[in-house]
């Protein structure tokens, strides 16, 4: 029998891992600046900080580029050039300290980019990165990930710390490169024994204790399908201003737009992509200036609807991962989650937390 | 000999040469590339009321619906109407100029489901381009298919497009009705006047055993669906192709999402069934 191999580090070691990882990665990790924490790329152990509760934006940005360069047109050569390559750094790139939510978010950006056509853009960069990721074991402010069930990770990662007692981690191996990881500093792993997993089951247990529920996932989408008219989305459309900060800083929006950029020299042209958001007015608007979604109201909605109807359909499972980020970006105050529990409560056919209502 | 026709990289167009282009009106004009890569060029296939991104480089990409049909092999046609920045470029084309092509996407008309039945067909404006792709289609295999009546209104007589076929071609090909109106006519138009719908009064349609395909301006779909509802057709044999704006058409770039359709990959054809159960659809 093939026992799946797990491991225990000291938490002081874990920066020498980082460390030595340094020689043949990009390495980024949470960092603080002034009182918010971001993902930033970092050249000493010594910056990063792991006891953050969520970064401002999302790990999206280090896979799926704010700006990208997808192709050059020669138009004396008539000749394309895929940019692909150039695009991609050339060093791998290893992410420290990614929390369960945000795996998840990768796992749906997954689901997005791959499927019938392949978006080579995001793959090869999601090929060429390692993951450590982090348990939380306690709530961040405006998370509400166990509610939506990706407080927990499977899969996605490389290797996943869990904070256990004696200042350690418990380490799952989810991959070779996790793998590679561990034998770049084998001294220091330790396998784990029968007491370590006891020290993981306990820190398990603190964390499921810990994390509230908040709301129901299990009539979500019937929920939307009966809401549109709601006039909840009037009500709060009327102080959505529109910004797109909350797409911005979200792991699962993925929306973008194409622009072609002609050279100074005006001899080439390169196809960008960017990212866009169905908040900006001319997001859905078409020939003969129809707007599809022309109020303001009717956009917000819209963006509700995709993640947590249309991606269902699409994808199989929402596109929130609970990480909150919307709720702090929001310059109105607007609470995503308070949003769909209020949905919840003014729809539910199925029975809610408080026991049916 | 098979060849492989799928890129490396999705969203690399593949180069094609404006071979010949043909002013249908004022703002609409046909244009008939071919690929640059022979073999691409030999063996590449596609579904009526598929669409294609065209890249003007430079300027941008846009979607347009496949005008010609598989069944008669050769250049790739695309009905154009001048509308905005790709468009106006595109009509600046002169043969011989290179742009980039990549596809065919979309689902295309259900060719298999409409096998053996009558085919109603009502187009407003440039809606006949991806339509004529079906109507010369189902001349072409002609015993596939039972009667054909096509209905298509245009705003005035010099605004209808591929005036040739639809004045000599499809009347004389078997089986088949074609019968036109324009909102407005001038002195030299003899035939109806009047809405689209106002074809319904004047053509007897059965819609026992018939399929109903769409396309126009979003205004017409609410008209022409009514009357083919008043007609007994079901709900899931009236076919129309939706129009949104696209940037990847191929399900990433999410600004065709309808409801929760992609109009790219799950349309651009829908069957009434499924619009009116989609937010926003017309
Ligand atoms: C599946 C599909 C098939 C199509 N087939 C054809 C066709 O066969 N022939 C044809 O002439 N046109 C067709 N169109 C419409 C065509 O794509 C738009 O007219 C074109 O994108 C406008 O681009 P532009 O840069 O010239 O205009 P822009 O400068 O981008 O804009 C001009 C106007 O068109 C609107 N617009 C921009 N992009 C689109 C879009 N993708 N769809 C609708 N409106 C848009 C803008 O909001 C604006 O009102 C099709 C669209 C789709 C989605
Ligand atoms: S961040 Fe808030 S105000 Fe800005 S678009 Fe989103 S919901 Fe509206
Ligand atoms: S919608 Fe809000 S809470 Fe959900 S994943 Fe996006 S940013 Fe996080
Ligand atoms: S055009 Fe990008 S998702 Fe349909």
């Amino acid at each position: 029998m093939v026992i799946m191999q797990n491991y225990v580090i000291k938490k002081e070691d874990l920066n020498k891992l980082v460390e030595r990882a340094l020689d043949d990665y990009d390495v980024y990790a949470p960092v603080q600046k002034k009182s918010i924490h971001v993902y930033d790329q970092i050249s000493d152990p010594a910056s990063m900080d792991l006891n953050y509760g969520q970064t401002m934006t999302s790990a999206k940005k280090l896979f799926n580029p704010p700006v990208e360069n997808m192709m050059t047109f020669d138009f004396d050569k008539k000749e394309i050039k895929d940019r692909l390559e150039d695009t991609i750094p050339e060093t791998p790139s290893l992410i420290v300290g990614l929390h369960a939510c945000d795996i998840n978010g990768l796992l749906f950006l997954d689901r997005v980019y791959g499927g019938e056509y392949d978006d080579l853009y995001y793959q090869k960069r999601r090929e060429k990165t390692t993951i450590i990721g982090l348990n939380c074991l306690e709530s961040c402010e405006s998370g509400f990930c166990r509610s939506v069930n990706t407080h927990i990770v499977l899969e996605g990662y490389d290797l996943f710390l869990t904070p256990i007692e004696d200042e350690r981690y418990y380490v799952n191996v989810g991959s070779p490169k996790g793998d590679r990881l561990i034998t770049l500093a084998p001294d220091l792993f330790e396998e784990a024994t029968e007491d370590d997993v006891d020290a993981f089951r306990k820190s398990l247990q603190k964390k499921h204790e810990s994390l509230p529920v908040e709301f129901h996932l299990d009539n979500l989408t019937e929920t939307l399908d009966m809401a549109w008219d709601d006039p909840i989305w009037e009500e709060i459309g009327e102080d959505c201003m529109n910004c797109g900060s909350c797409a911005l800083v979200c792991p699962t929006c993925y929306c973008f737009d194409v622009v072609d950029e002609v050279g100074l020299d005006l001899k080439e042209s390169t196809r960008k992509r960017k990212w866009d958001t169905c908040l900006y007015y001319d997001f859905a608007l078409v020939a003969g200036n129809h707007n599809f979604r022309e109020e303001p109201e009717a956009r917000l909605k819209y963006r509700f609807y995709h993640k947590m109807r249309g991606a269902v359909h699409d994808q199989g499972i929402i596109a929130c991962t609970g990480c909150g980020r919307c709720i702090d970006a929001c310059p109105a105050g607007i609470s995503f989650l308070d949003v769909l529990a209020q949905l919840q409560k003014n729809w539910a056919s199925a029975p809610t937390i408080e026991g049916g209502n | 000999m098979q060849v492989e026709v799928k890129r490396e990289n999705e969203y690399i167009p593949n180069l094609a040469v404006l071979k010949n282009r043909t002013d249908m009106t004022e703002l609409e004009t046909l244009f008939e590339f071919e690929f640059k890569d022979k073999d691409l060029q030999d063996h590449f296939s596609y579904k009526p009321g598929q669409f294609i991104q065209l890249s003007m480089f430079g300027i941008g990409e846009a979607p347009f619906s496949i005008s010609s049909t598989p069944t008669r092999p050769g250049t790739i046609e695309l009905g154009i109407r001048r509308a905005g920045d790709v468009t106006e470029a595109i009509h600046r084309l002169e043969p011989g100029d290179v742009v980039g092509l990549r596809g065919p996407y979309g689902n295309g008309f259900p060719l298999e489901k409409m096998k053996g039945k009558d085919i109603l067909i009502v187009a407003g404006g440039i809606g006949l381009v991806p339509l004529r792709s079906v109507i010369n289609y189902i001349i072409d295999e002609r015993d596939d298919f039972g009667h054909m009546t096509l209905f298509y209104g245009a705003c005035l007589p010099e605004e209808r497009i591929f005036v040739d076929e639809l004045e000599n071609d499809w009347p004389s090909a078997p089986d088949v009705d074609v019968l036109q109106t324009v909102d407005e006519c001038h002195d030299t138009w003899m035939g109806n006047v009047g809405v689209v719908t106002t074809l319904f009064d004047k053509y007897e349609v059965d819609s026992e055993n018939t399929v109903a395909l769409i396309c126009g301006p979003p205004v017409m779909y609410r008209f022409v669906v009514k009357e083919l509802l008043d007609l007994d057709f079901r709900r899931d044999e009236i076919y129309m192709s939706l129009e949104r704006r696209m940037k990847c058409g191929v399900g990433k770039c999410a600004h065709c999402q309808v409801g929760h359709k992609l109009v790219c990959k799950d349309g651009p054809v829908f069957t009434y069934f499924e619009v009116q159960r989609l937010q926003e659809a017309i």
